[in-house]
């Protein structure tokens, strides 16, 4: 029996989704404009607000699921197997966690938000180094950019994390005061740049509890963005050992040529390293209290490189194949490109870990 | 007793008993010899604490592999020697499944206080990764063996009093058949031991040969011709003890300690740390899979591919620590690597042992089941044939 991963959070929600990624990424494979693949993404998200995915850790009081992170986990980890080409991580995970910190009025957002009636993608201060918020009078305004943000469908708000007087802020902002530039990222998920120009804002919430929901959103989103690497390695690793068992030369399987068998095994230590990182990491989610930051802050560090190298192997283990946008585990390859940048790269990881 | 609590108590034994200039020689990577193997085996043993991987009637702790886990990582925690692994760990397990009660009663008490010194005699000149090609022929005479053949890297052979030993007693078709395990005193007439030089300077490794060497068939384990399944579960228990991530902890904090105390600022200092952030999120990896791997044990869950991972990946990480230290040391130290003046070229600049540590850290990849061999065993498992 050839090698099949094994995933870390079985269950249903692992198992649907993995499912709903399989078909949404077969379908995938054959669009070859830019647009119909947006689209399809679109009708996908439509399916996911359906199948009650935004609600997953929207409490049970604001008609949420009331789940938490293992639970966004079992479902970045089902998806991650076709590169689902969805923003899971900031839509189902760092927009509650930031509107649970944000009082009243978030909870009024976060009802929205399990209706499906509220769509709505973070920005947080590292995408966008220059905003900034300021008060006048009752009203609060928005002034600068925010690059490489998640993008939804029918975007109804912006909840946008900045510098103000007076401490961080978190803000809503409707997505239609502000100015947005649509593109689809290196892994085929949509993305936008958004400008703001005294752009008119709704303060949610100020100050040291937006901080410390800032701490747990990024840890969060390292945490889930990690999870995905690691399904998005174990699907790749089954699909290059499929090729290989499959594919003749030379008359014979290059499965039969120890360099390509050897290389693979690299593959699979990469694989169950980063895999076993995460078990430690989920361990510590389980248990309901804060991930240890070093630790967490260290999986990153190690997983964001490891993914690449990983994406690079896998490419060249493919052939020319590896080139292909037709082969499923060259779109996971994409997917695994992008974990170094998002949550933290490895540079500024190491930074914040060395002056610590 | 809880963890915490245990923990505590191995710690304070360690910091307390184990004498100062021994932990002093483990926290710069120096070269363990008998003497301070046996002198840490014998305080350990005086404690009760001689062989926590033994069953209890014949000496062992009854801990849980959990807390046998906590006592080698403590030991390393704490720069104690972990213990000498000839005896204790490869020979006794056997010796205890398969060994007549003469020879238990011979053989176990002298490891078990580390007054007698073993050493393994499996490899040969024309019989390494492939083992089972091994040559030394031991003839049935009467009573005796006679048994006649070179065994190649043996380490502590210099200084060892005795080497369990695979022969061939038959020839049979099949290569694992009529190999047959021989307790040899290394006192026995016909045995010599020469040393080889290694790269790093040290002496640890040895030639030994065997002429006409005569032993008698009581110093046979088991039956004969059945060695390799003794040898193979010897070897299983070689390749558990990858299992024990405690030495790569006690590397990773001389490592760190090393790079740590480098002028603060400079450029090489930086890269370094840097480097070392990456190896120490790998070892977080490795002491999970570590501890995953005793709980299935302990649990009779089976252990799947883990042992050839954590050997690939866990000689790999201790290399880059190493690779590390001889970073941070061998734009000065590479340069004056051998004492003129003494007669064994032994230098004495502080941290010498970083350069003789990344040299003879490259046998890593090459004992125990080499890299390569590792990955034919996973390779055949990923691609189910």
């Amino acid at each position: 029996m050839a090698f099949t991963a094994t995933p870390l959070l079985p269950g249903d929600l692992f198992d649907s989704a993995a499912k709903f990624a399989a078909a949404a990424d077969a379908r995938t494979a054959e669009l070859a404009k830019v647009r119909e693949r947006d689209e399809h993404a679109a009708r996908l998200w439509e399916q996911a607000t359906e199948l009650g995915w935004p609600a997953i850790m929207v409490p049970e009081e604001q008609g949420g699921i009331g789940g938490g992170i293992p639970d966004v986990a079992a479902l970045v980890e089902g998806g991650a197997r076709a590169a689902l080409p969805l923003p899971l991580v900031p839509a189902c995970a760092i927009v509650p966690i930031l509107l649970q910190a944000a009082g009243e009025a978030g909870q009024a957002t976060l009802g929205g938000l399990a209706e499906g009636t509220a769509r709505i993608i973070p920005v947080l201060p590292e995408d966008a180094p220059g905003l900034r918020a300021t008060r006048q009078g009752a009203a609060w305004r928005l002034d600068g950019a925010a690059e490489g943000v998640a993008r939804l469908p029918g975007l109804t708000q912006l909840l946008v994390a900045c510098a103000a007087e007076g401490g961080t802020a978190l803000l809503l902002v409707e997505a239609s005061a502000a100015t947005l530039r649509e593109h689809e990222r290196l892994d085929g998920q949509p993305s936008l740049d958004a400008s703001f120009d005294g752009t008119a804002a709704t303060l949610l919430a100020q100050g040291e509890a937006v901080e410390a929901s800032l701490v747990q959103a990024r840890d969060a989103g390292a945490f889930l963005c990690c999870m995905e690497a690691v399904a998005a390695m174990g699907a790749a690793l089954e699909q290059t050992v499929g090729y290989l068992n499959t594919r003749v030369q030379f008359g014979q399987t290059l499965a039969s040529f120890q360099a390509l068998r050897h290389r693979t095994v690299e593959l699979y230590v990469i694989y169950e390293t980063a895999r076993a990182l995460m078990r430690h990491l989920l361990e510590q989610a389980e248990a309901g209290t804060p991930w240890a930051a070093r630790e967490l802050s260290l999986a990153k560090l190690h997983i964001g490189p490891a993914a690449r190298a990983f994406a690079k192997e896998a490419i060249q283990l493919h052939g020319g194949m590896g080139l292909t946008e037709e082969l499923a585990a060259v779109r996971l390859a994409k997917r695994l490109l992008l974990v170094e940048f998002e949550y933290g790269d490895s540079i500024t990881r190491a930074e914040a870990l060395l002056a610590a | 007793m809880d963890d915490e609590a245990f923990r505590a108590e191995l710690r304070d034994f360690c910091l307390t008993q184990c004498p100062p200039e021994i932990r002093a020689l483990v926290a710069r990577n120096g070269k363990l010899g008998r003497r301070e193997w046996s002198t840490w085996q014998r305080i350990l043993f005086e404690r009760g604490w001689g062989a926590p991987n033994w069953p209890v009637e014949y000496g062992g702790t009854g801990w849980t592999l959990h807390q046998r886990h906590i006592f080698d990582e403590v030991l390393a925690e704490c720069d104690c020697p972990p213990q000498y692994h000839h005896g204790l760990r490869h020979l006794a397990p056997v010796l205890i499944a398969y060994g007549s009660e003469e020879q238990k009663r011979q053989h176990l008490p002298g490891i078990l206080d580390g007054s007698v010194w073993w050493c393994q005699g499996y490899s040969e000149p024309d019989a390494g990764s492939d083992l089972a090609s091994l040559k030394t022929r031991a003839v049935r005479d009467g009573n005796d063996y006679v048994v006649d053949g070179t065994k190649i890297w043996t380490s502590h052979a210099q200084e060892a009093d005795m080497m369990y030993t695979l022969v061939r007693t038959s020839q049979e078709p099949k290569r694992q058949q009529g190999i047959s395990l021989l307790l040899i005193p290394l006192n026995t007439p016909g045995i010599s031991v020469t040393p080889i030089r290694t790269i790093d300077n040290w002496h640890h490794v040895n030639q030994v040969f065997l002429d006409g060497v005569r032993v008698p068939a009581s110093a046979r384990v088991g039956e004969e011709g059945q060695g390799w399944s003794y040898g193979k579960y010897l070897l299983q228990h070689e390749r558990l003890g990858v299992a024990n991530t405690a030495p790569i902890i006690g590397l990773l904090n001389r490592a760190r300690r090393l790079v740590e105390e480098m002028p603060a600022g400079s450029p090489r200092r930086t890269a370094l740390r840097q480097r070392l952030l990456r190896l120490e999120a790998e070892a977080l990896a490795l002491r999970d899979m570590g501890r995953r791997a005793l709980d299935d044990i302990m649990n009779d869950r089976p252990l799947g591919n883990v042992s050839s991972v954590m050997k690939l990946a866990g000689s790999n990480l201790m290399q880059s620590l190493e690779e590390l230290g001889l970073d941070a040391t061998g734009r000065r130290l590479a340069f004056r690597f051998r004492d003129i003046d003494d007669a064994n070229g032994k230098s004495t600049e502080p941290g010498i042992e970083w350069l003789q540590n990344f040299l003879y850290g490259r046998a890593r990849t090459i004992y125990g089941g080499s890299n390569e061999v590792q990955k034919n065993l996973l390779a055949r498992t990923l691609f189910g044939s």
